[in-house]
């Protein structure tokens, strides 16, 4: 039993977990930068990226596949910019041309190419692919502590690590700047405090977190937990570093539920089925933002507001 | 050449001396060919009807606006290397009052220069945002949620962020709009005390019956400088007539632009 759930269950879960609260992190500051849908967009995009580097390269290498929906996200950001001045349109708006034309353009590609004899399906990128996180040498807990067997993890597992712990410290470095600018923009530039250098590099570790996060968990996962879990604390207090303490236990709390609830829930009513493990964590968010914003304690004050508005 | 370098050096001392300066969004100048150099010490007013791009004309000051021509010297020197003198009051309408922070969180903002970006306030910090507050009379809600707050509140909130800044120039924007009377006025005393103390204070102000009664210097604005100087040379009803481009009328004129109006009529 043991080393059933360290080779099955292990590696998924610790990549869902911390995809999870890497992205509810970086998500507190899109919600309050009004900036939620950018998770959005980065996720769709990345598709033709993916696609754009498999027709140039030929591989599927993951560092060129990261390389590509890079590029993507950054040509994405810039295209949003010059709709939003050009055509003077509000930002959201520009965003949602230009994610999902991008994204239309990558169906097209696929489509196009020669890459139907290649595993890049679209429902792979929306599902993502939790489950296949197998590790074959962990037949026990020993394997815990064994180098050898640890450097067959599935390679996911430390790519979502290391993004993680760059979000964390960028977060932490670069907290005072961050909080200024997202509560105001124009006192922010006045002290020098760079809100457009700040603006940038918070839009480009979202793309990071959210492709290393949508190889493993699919971009559904992704775009729930770049706004649910921030969302959902946001209702419960209305103090900054407790709103992303809570975001981090809600993060970490749809991970292990949905994934149990994925793997053994069917089970419990007698079907001999799993279901998908990111679409059930997803779920979960969505679930544990309904309860806040039905029983949150600051859950008064915004809906106050919104029969206001 | 002597007269030239006078003048120069009149710029140098300046605060803020802005020359031929034109903003435009568009084909439309914002802001066309303004000149406004302000006096140290000064307690100056930018008056001038809406879309006249005072607004503008502040933040272009700050180098958030982008200007097609012209040039700013903060003490003589550009903008940058003099960002830790100045201070600036956004309008309040500017932000999300909706923000998880509380309002010593906010006055805390305000010792940015002083403080590493990761480094955790301090007792000093907190003191020194307390004595803020303190001043202009929001001690009592320094842990308050700034969502909780009145609008006169909120605008008493942001000057303490300003007065933490401990700037030699403060500019603010519309600080008296949609405030309440107790607000007004404690936001008038801070700014005198101020002005005693030999800071310079430059505010966009839109009340025209009280331009006299608070400020010292003025400047007309309306898109193109139309005047500028102290309040008693060039707050002319002939001056704000060409300002608003006729739409105040002649009772409304005289009683603003006469110097002793504001005691004789209340």
């Amino acid at each position: 039993m043991s080393s059933d759930f360290l080779i099955l269950s292990l590696a998924p879960l610790l990549v869902a977990i911390i995809s999870s609260m890497s992205c509810a992190l970086l998500g507190n500051f899109l919600v309050l930068r009004r900036q939620s849908l950018i998770g959005d967009a980065i996720s769709h995009v990345a598709l033709p990226g993916i696609v754009a580097s498999f027709l140039i390269t030929g591989t599927l290498a993951a560092s060129a596949m990261m390389i590509g929906a890079g590029v993507a996200a950054i040509v994405t950001l810039v295209l949003i910019e010059a709709i939003k001045r050009l055509g003077r349109v509000e930002s959201s708006a520009a965003m949602g041309v230009a994610f999902t034309a991008i994204f239309a353009l990558g169906v097209l590609m696929l489509e196009m190419s020669d890459a139907s004899g290649v595993h890049i399906d679209v429902q792979h990128a929306l599902y993502g692919n939790l489950e296949s996180l197998i590790w074959f040498e962990g037949l026990d807990w020993t394997a815990l502590f064994d180098p050898a067997a640890l450097a067959e993890l599935p390679p996911q597992l430390p790519r979502v690590a290391w993004v993680g712990l760059l979000v964390a410290i960028f977060v932490v470095v670069a907290w005072r700047p961050l909080v200024i600018g997202s509560f105001d923009p124009a006192f922010a530039a006045s002290v020098r405090a760079h809100p457009l250098l700040t603006d940038v590099t918070l839009v480009i570790m979202v793309a990071i977190t959210a492709i290393a996060a949508f190889e493993a968990v699919g971009s559904i996962l992704v775009i729930a937990m770049f706004i649910c879990p921030a969302a959902s604390a946001r209702l419960m207090t209305d103090r900054l570093l407790p709103q992303i303490a809570w975001s981090q236990v809600f993060a970490f709390a749809s991970a292990v539920l949905g994934y149990v609830l994925a793997g053994y829930g069917p089970g419990w009513f007698g079907h001999d089925v799993s279901l998908s493990a990111a679409g059930m964590i997803a779920s979960v968010s969505g679930i544990i933002l309904l309860f806040a914003c039905l029983f949150g304690p600051r859950r008064h004050g915004a809906m106050a507001r919104m029969a206001a508005d | 050449m002597k007269p030239f370098n006078a003048s120069q050096h009149a710029a140098d001392s300046s605060p803020l001396a802005i020359t031929g300066l034109t903003i435009s969004y568009g084909q439309k100048p914002v802001v066309f060919s303004v000149d406004c150099h302000v006096p140290a010490g000064s307690l100056t007013a930018i008056v001038g009807p809406n879309g006249a791009g005072k607004s503008t004309l502040l933040k272009a000051a700050l180098g958030i606006a982008p200007r097609l021509s012209g040039d700013i010297r903060v003490y003589g020197q550009p903008y940058r290397s003099q960002a830790h003198r100045l201070a600036y009051v956004p309008q309040r309408s500017s932000v999300d009052w909706d923000f998880p922070t509380t309002v010593l969180e906010v006055v805390l903002m305000g010792l940015f220069h002083t403080m590493r970006w990761w480094q955790l306030t301090r007792r000093h910090h907190r003191n020194k945002a307390m004595e803020c507050l303190t001043r202009v009379g929001m001690d009592a809600f320094a842990e308050r949620q700034i969502g909780q707050l009145s609008g006169g509140q909120q605008q008493r909130v942001f000057l303490a962020r300003a007065l933490a800044q401990e700037a030699d120039l403060t500019i603010l924007d519309e600080p008296f709009a949609g405030v309440d009377a107790a607000t007004e006025k404690a936001i008038i005393e801070v700014l005198k005390s101020l002005k005693r103390e030999g800071k310079t204070l430059l505010c966009v102000h839109h009340d025209l019956s009280t331009v006299r009664e608070y400020f010292d210097h003025v400047l007309l604005l309306n898109i193109r400088r139309i005047a500028m100087g102290p309040v008693d040379d060039v707050f002319t009803a002939e001056n704000l007539q060409q300002t608003y481009g006729g739409r105040l009328n002649t009772i409304q004129l005289e009683r603003i632009a006469t110097p002793d109006s504001s005691t004789s009529q209340v």
